[in-house]
């Protein structure tokens, strides 16, 4: 029964997103790009959080590498955008192998602080390094190509990088929606309760939180490229700790230790972002108090207050 | 099987164990007699590579275990149920065991899942169960459960009748005789009733070091010295 109302509202959420462009402003479809963007890069954030229980303050790092690689490529070689979004992530995914072979090893706030430091780093690479990525001006102008494998898709068209990016998004979901599930997740999700006990089960604890922190790497960094494209700058802002703070926001939004709860935090904190901005430019003090009020009255969050009202936990 | 050599292992400054001897025959079960903080939760971590040793040797079927990683000794064959709260919470009865399952053909396991659940028919009916949910003594089972189908041919087991009802502490001992049968068995324990009843021999250790060594002969003859080490 519980499945069945789940499978439900995913059909009835998938309808919604196919159709809304058919039948809503061309501002709502731009806001609903970027939720599904981020959405993905707080999924990817909460594989390392909400599945291993290691709450890594740095992931603008890989969502960062993502988007300048992607700005880079699109720039100097222009290569079909397919071959952009295959490569971007997995320069993302080289970086959090290197970060998180450093990282795994510490836990809680030391991992934390570690990843934090690593994230400005990035941050300080990208600011700085101006022959390559343009310093505090960031990669802007870059073209779009085609996308390639003879798809017609403009990528200038908002409809058309709409779809692109809900395929691409809900690709990338059922993936690591797959991972969670497979013997792998169920190792991620038993280190999260406790390490030791995982290593005397006959698992190499820190191998496994690796290969995590590279996949959760792996899929931030194919939302910063697909972020860098859609909003046509790379920035170092895009590694900066308050990047980095935003998946973190929406996972507790949403709920951590709901599959979709990172992205329905996502569609939370875009969509109030959105609208407060529309009254008032100090949006940030009126997003900051409501966020205060979930976070102390919601410590579940929304997927935790959803399955209070339909009965608790079966 | 198992043999420590002048074993000595410290918690930062302080040095918990001080040149702790055993030795372990395959077959045996043997129980790590002494009252609490005298390091027998810390002979086991040590054997396990937990707390590793600073001094002194480690040898398990005649390979040295100074150095190994945790996963590595538990890889080798020995299988540790910890105290406290024995399982992953979060998980289910099932997935806890899946997790700690060894990666094996399966006509070569000796605990397949149907064998763990004819042991354990209480984990049968519960197995979709979260941890959260269980009972003491259900923790227990699924711990050592857990333990089992690592396939360990040497079973350390902490104190594995620690808070528990007596009706689930004499199915715990009933537990250690038949897999006594196949596997050899180290528990550590504070009552001097239970051991005597399941174990063959017994060490009692005294800040961080044996004291006193049982044979099997000896085991039942040696009460009063044992409990002379006991009490307080």
């Amino acid at each position: 029964m519980r499945k069945k109302i789940q499978l439900g509202v995913l059909l009835l959420l998938a309808v919604v997103l196919v159709l809304l462009p058919k039948v809503s402003p061309f501002f709502i479809v731009f806001v609903a790009t970027e939720i599904l963007i981020l959405g993905l890069f707080a999924t990817s954030f909460n594989l390392m959080f909400g599945y291993c229980g290691l709450l890594s303050f740095g992931h603008g790092a890989f969502f960062g590498t993502g988007a300048y690689v992607a700005g880079l490529l699109l720039q100097h070689l222009q290569w079909d955008f397919i071959w952009v979004l295959a490569v971007a992530p997995l320069a993302a995914a080289v970086g959090a192998t290197l970060i998180g072979w450093l990282c795994v090893r510490l836990n809680e706030v030391y991992f934390s602080m570690l990843t934090l430091a690593f994230g400005m780093m990035v941050f300080a690479i990208a600011h700085q390094w101006r022959s390559v990525t343009g310093g505090s001006d960031g990669l802007a102008g870059f073209p779009l190509t085609e996308v390639g494998i003879g798809l017609d898709i403009v990528l200038a068209n908002p409809f058309h990088f709409y779809y692109l990016t809900l395929l691409i998004v809900a690709l990338s979901l059922a993936a690591i929606y797959l991972l969670t599930i497979s013997p792998f997740g169920l190792i991620l999700r038993a280190m999260r309760e406790n390490t030791e006990r995982v290593a005397f089960a006959g698992i190499p604890a820190n191998r496994y939180r690796l290969y995590g922190f590279i996949l959760s790497g792996l899929f931030s960094g194919l939302a910063g490229a697909l972020f860098a494209t859609f909003s046509r700058v790379a920035v170092p802002e895009m590694s900066h700790w308050t990047q980095s703070a935003e998946p973190i926001l929406m996972t507790i939004l949403g709920g951590s230790q709901y599959f979709f709860g990172p992205l329905a935090g996502a569609a939370v904190f875009l969509g109030l972002k959105t609208l407060i901005t529309s009254y008032t430019s100090e949006w940030m003090i009126y997003l900051g108090v409501i966020l205060l009020g979930m976070v102390l009255f919601l410590p579940k969050g929304i997927f935790g207050l959803l399955e209070r009202w339909l009965g608790g936990r079966t | 099987m198992l043999t420590l050599e002048n074993v000595h292992a410290c918690y930062g400054e302080s040095r918990v164990l001080q040149g702790i001897e055993l030795a372990i025959e395959p077959g045996e079960v043997v129980c790590l007699l002494g009252r609490n903080g005298v390091g027998k939760t810390t002979t086991l971590r040590a054997i396990m590579g937990l707390t590793p040793p600073r001094e002194g040797r480690v040898l398990f079927k005649g390979q040295l275990l100074n150095g190994l990683s945790t996963h590595q000794i538990a890889r080798l064959g020995i299988g540790f149920v910890d105290e406290n709260r024995r399982i992953f919470p979060g998980l289910s009865v099932e997935e806890n065991l899946e997790v700690a399952q060894k990666r094996l053909p399966e006509q070569n396991r000796h605990w397949p899942m149907e064998r763990i659940y004819e042991t354990f028919p209480m984990l049968a009916d519960i197995r979709h169960r979260d941890g959260d949910f269980l009972s003491g003594g259900q923790q227990q089972m699924l711990a050592i459960a857990r333990a089992l189908v690592g396939e360990p041919e040497l079973l350390l087991l902490d104190e594995p009748n620690e808070g528990l009802a007596p009706v689930i502490v004499q199915q715990v001992g009933q537990l250690i005789r038949q897999l006594a049968q196949t596997t050899t068995i180290i528990f550590t324990d504070q009552n001097l009733k239970f051991a005597l009843k399941y174990a063959e021999r017994g060490y009692v250790i005294e800040k961080g070091r044996v004291v006193h060594a049982s044979s099997k002969e000896s085991f039942h003859s040696d009460l009063a010295t044992i409990e002379q080490h006991l009490s307080v």
